[in-house]
């Protein structure tokens, strides 16, 4: 019987400490500064994956591989050996949408392990830079590291060019990174979200399969279906601001009322047409909002509406 | 699950595809442009994953542009339809695209509009009528019926809206717009039906 892999590195032990999966400290070699034109195209090669000696260099990064004869194949066979290992869970809502203002961009805060409730306070809005903002669905440091390093990039962008990074540019760059790891297992599905001054607000998805699309209304996560069922029946071009954020704010707190793997507080950004972004709600209790909603149409909220036969 | 369908008369070619991205059980976005102008004359209808039919069109359309730089003239409508099936060819043992895709185009030479059916392995074959993905089994052969030599423009239109009834009719995923594309020694032309 062919098991496939030989998980027996699971039993070493140094297995788990810091030096075992990445021997050499990860080099930031980066970009050097230079005024050759030409250096942009290096930037973005496919990643230099070396199998024999099981590491990946891309990006000015070393990863090591999975210690494994085919290191793509291995997050494959993880499935039929241990289908609970490496299972990134898409436990979530994140939706936003453009509207005549700008973007708004809502956020859940709960990060489920299996049915146990990691946090209720994750912060799945990344501040990317003070015009863009990224949100995080599925694997969080998967999320977290590439926008961080996208932050990178158009900062890099930025100063070799004198001119901010247009939203389209900087979600190409997220979705090339996403397609050099394609069949490496990486875990995104993530909305780009900025402004700038030539072309005012824009709303991008992005997501590992290297997928990215330009859109007036997304939502993403386990949650998203049911975001969608709100946003769908009440979404407008024309809505005010206000309006607007609270359409966000109903959309993420049905969602969490159905989904379990989605909670805690609502977070919402806003994006103007002018360059910018601001925080508008940083948490607003998912609970709270319920039942503020439930007892405005009185009801009760709590499933003891008292119609019906049994009393309970 | 992506629909590309097209027909092609004496001087006129029509091309139309559905326009929904997909992701799981839902739509991403139910207003997707999948026909690529390569230039004036030509158009690109490409069925597939979204990640590679946006990197393969970008990539022909680039390579055509410089191809019109370099030379200072546009490469011809069978020439395009020869250098993008040699592209998926060399690309299918490397890396390959998983799109499929229908050319559509006026050759001003010899005033004919052409057709071009290519699959993901770099099959090419020039054809009056033709059409991708599960959209073949259920517009094949509405576009056989329609179909009569000296077809004239307004019969392929009419025939494009048939091919698009019968998927909206019979076909279980639901695809409610669809983009149309006609190409005449006048340009292209853009319907949007739903």
């Amino acid at each position: 019987m062919d098991f496939g892999n030989d998980l027996d590195f699971l039993d070493q032990p140094e297995f788990g400490e810091p030096d075992f999966f990445t021997k050499a400290p990860i080099e930031l070699m980066g970009p050097t500064l230079g005024l050759d034109i030409h250096q942009n195209e290096a930037d973005f090669e496919e990643a230099d994956i070396n199998e024999d000696i099981g590491e990946i260099k891309s990006e000015g990064f070393c990863f090591k591989l999975a210690p494994d004869e085919c290191p793509s194949e291995f997050a494959r066979s993880l499935k039929h050996l241990g289908p609970k290992l490496a299972d990134f869970k898409h436990g979530t809502t994140t939706l936003a949408f453009e509207y005549q203002d700008g973007i708004i961009v809502a956020v859940d805060a709960r990060a489920t392990q299996g049915a146990f409730i990691a946090s209720n306070k994750v912060r799945k809005v990344i501040e990317i830079n003070e015009y863009l903002l990224g949100t995080m669905a599925g694997g969080a440091a998967d999320c977290q590291f590439w926008e961080r390093y996208l932050a990178m990039q158009c900062r890099i962008y930025e100063l070799r060019n004198s001119e901010k990074i247009s939203i389209a540019a900087a979600s190409k760059i997220l979705a090339d990174i996403c397609y050099s790891y394609r069949g490496y297992g990486l875990s995104m599905g993530t909305m780009v979200a900025g402004s700038d001054l030539k072309k005012g607000a824009q709303l991008f998805y992005v997501d590992n399969d290297a997928t990215r699309v330009r859109g007036q209304l997304f939502s993403v996560g386990s949650g998203s279906p049911f975001a969608y069922g709100v946003l769908d029946t009440n979404y407008k071009w024309d809505l005010t601001t206000e309006e607007a954020i609270a359409l966000g704010i109903r959309a993420i707190s049905s969602a969490t009322h159905k989904d379990s793997a989605s909670g805690g507080v609502v977070r919402v950004y806003h994006v103007n047409n002018q360059g910018g972004w601001t925080k508008i709600h940083d948490q607003l209790d998912v609970n709270e909002d319920h039942y503020k909603f439930e007892n405005s149409k009185g009801l009760r909220g709590d499933g003891k509406e008292g119609f019906g036969k049994l009393k309970l | 699950m992506d629909s590309v369908f097209g027909i092609c008369g004496d001087d006129w070619a029509i091309v139309a595809s559905d326009s929904v991205v997909a992701y799981s059980i839902m739509k991403l976005k139910s207003n997707e442009d999948k026909i690529y102008h390569l230039d004036d004359t030509k158009v690109m209808a490409i069925a597939g994953d979204t990640c590679d039919r946006e990197r393969f069109a970008s990539y022909i359309q680039r390579s055509l542009d410089w191809y019109k730089y370099k030379n200072g003239y546009e490469l011809d409508l069978d020439a395009t339809a020869e250098f993008t099936r040699t592209e998926l060819a060399t690309a299918i043992r490397k890396g390959p695209y998983n799109v499929n895709l229908l050319i559509a185009g006026y050759d001003e030479k010899d005033e004919k509009a052409r057709l071009y059916w290519l699959d993901y392995f770099g099959t090419l074959q020039e054809v009056k009528k033709g059409a991708h993905g599960y959209a073949n089994y259920f517009t094949s052969s509405v576009l056989d019926n329609h179909y009569k030599k000296d077809m004239t423009l307004d019969e392929g239109i009419e025939c494009v809206k048939d091919c698009i009834k019968e998927l909206q009719t019979r076909f279980l995923l639901s695809q409610p717009g669809f983009v149309i594309k006609i190409i005449t020694k006048d340009g292209i032309k853009v319907e949007t039906v739903g």
